[in-house]
């Protein structure tokens, strides 16, 4: 997959550093993992936090912990995962699989909301900041607009163009509140993402607005 | 402020030799000496990404199980020991948010750790790890600012954007400067 757009360095560090919210994580997952040159930066990172973890203060640990685990070193297997497991795993907030196996998926069989003109979408469960696909029908134009925070936006399948480039499948705008831009989608066919945000976008025009209130991006 | 590692101190080869005396002969007294080593230090990590204390000894038993249970799937020549541990202890503490539906990280302001330490003689390091140590020292007061707050309190961009009262978008700049001056550092400049 050839990739023209990767998210911003600094994310990628902070997702080396577990600092990164869970809807950003999920977005930066899928582009990864077909990715290499991420993939060596985040290598670079976890470097990085290598060194800082070795100039780290030393927490204390109760000497009971520390028995604790000594204990279990000579326990079979099973049993161990059983003590050290004092949670039950629960069904954990995760993308569906529609999306983490696009390749499979056929858009047309999805929930699509109109969101307006040509544009449509279906929000996903995140506790804390949006996540959503978008789909827009082909040339569409969507309304002129900033950033108040974070916005990552992984192309799934079609392309857009805006002031910063050409987006394709695979590639990543990494947006944050330096940056305007108008999204066009290619005419070719419906451009869909998976976007996660963590503020509100700031549209310039008030028809836009109007409808933001409606559809909380 | 840092200081060179005194000849004698555990470097990366010693680690790498105590993790085949643990594969090879499960010696217990090289994962104690590995444990020693790491423990507190993993701790901490825990902390500083928003883990409660119970979490935190939880996710480094689960950590050092491993170390003790698939010694084999560290491979020194794809990297030291503190990366190898660093990636589990990150891996471990994101399945730990998934698996029990938190969603997101906490806030870490509940656990700030002190400022870096002085390399004690028994701080595992590399050629590599101290070069990055130095090249952290010759940064720009607001690039460590940032790799600090990022890297040890585990802030995410816009926590340090709030706290520092800076813009965004100067947030990723600066610690994209960083990482940039710390990756050529590590021989990849580009």
């Amino acid at each position: 997959m050839n990739i023209a757009h990767h998210p911003d360095d600094a994310t990628l560090a902070s997702y080396a550093a577990s600092c990164v919210e869970l809807n950003f994580s999920q977005v930066l997952d899928m582009h990864i993992q077909h990715c290499c040159h991420c993939q060596q930066r985040i290598n670079q990172a976890e470097q990085l936090g290598a060194a800082l973890l070795n100039q780290m203060p030393e927490a204390t640990i109760d000497p009971a912990v520390k028995a604790n685990l000594f204990k279990l070193l000579d326990q079979p297997l099973d049993e161990k995962k059983s003590r050290a497991i004092t949670k039950p795993d629960q069904q954990f907030e995760r993308l569906p699989k529609y999306i983490t196996n696009w390749e499979h998926t056929d858009p047309d069989q999805l929930p699509w909301k109109r969101m307006g003109p040509g544009v449509r979408y279906i929000p996903l469960a995140s506790t804390r900041g949006k996540q959503f696909l978008l789909r827009i029908a082909p040339g569409t134009c969507l309304p002129a607009h900033g950033h108040q925070g974070n916005e990552l936006t992984l192309v799934l399948s079609g392309s857009y163009s805006d002031e910063i480039g050409r987006f394709t499948p695979g590639c990543v705008a990494d947006l944050d509140d330096r940056i305007d831009h108008q999204p066009i989608a290619d005419r070719s066919e419906d451009c869909i993402c998976l976007v996660a945000s963590d503020a509100p976008l700031k549209f310039h025009g008030w028809a836009p607005r109007l409808f933001q209130s409606f559809f909380q991006i | 402020m840092l200081i060179s590692r005194p000849k004698g101190s555990t470097s990366e080869a010693e680690c790498a030799q105590l993790m085949v005396r643990i594969t090879t002969e499960r010696d217990r007294e090289a994962f104690t000496r590995i444990y020693d080593l790491f423990a507190g230090k993993l701790k901490s990590f825990l902390l500083s990404r928003g883990a409660s204390n119970a979490i935190a000894d939880e996710l480094l038993q689960a950590i050092l199980l491993q170390v003790w249970e698939k010694p084999h799937l560290y491979n020194p020549c794809s990297g030291s020991l503190s990366t190898w541990l660093y990636r589990i202890s990150r891996n471990r503490y994101i399945d730990h948010l998934r698996k029990n539906n938190l969603s997101d990280r906490h806030s870490p302001a509940e656990f700030v750790p002190d400022e870096p330490t002085v390399c004690s003689d028994d701080t595992p390091s590399s050629e590599d790890q101290q070069c990055i140590r130095d090249a952290i020292k010759r940064l720009p007061s607001r690039q460590a600012q940032v790799l600090y707050m990022s890297f040890y309190q585990g802030k995410t961009h816009s926590e340090i954007a709030d706290a520092c009262e800076m813009p965004l978008g100067s947030v990723k700049s600066s610690l994209r400067l960083a990482f940039e001056k710390l990756r050529t550092t590590m021989g990849e400049g580009s």
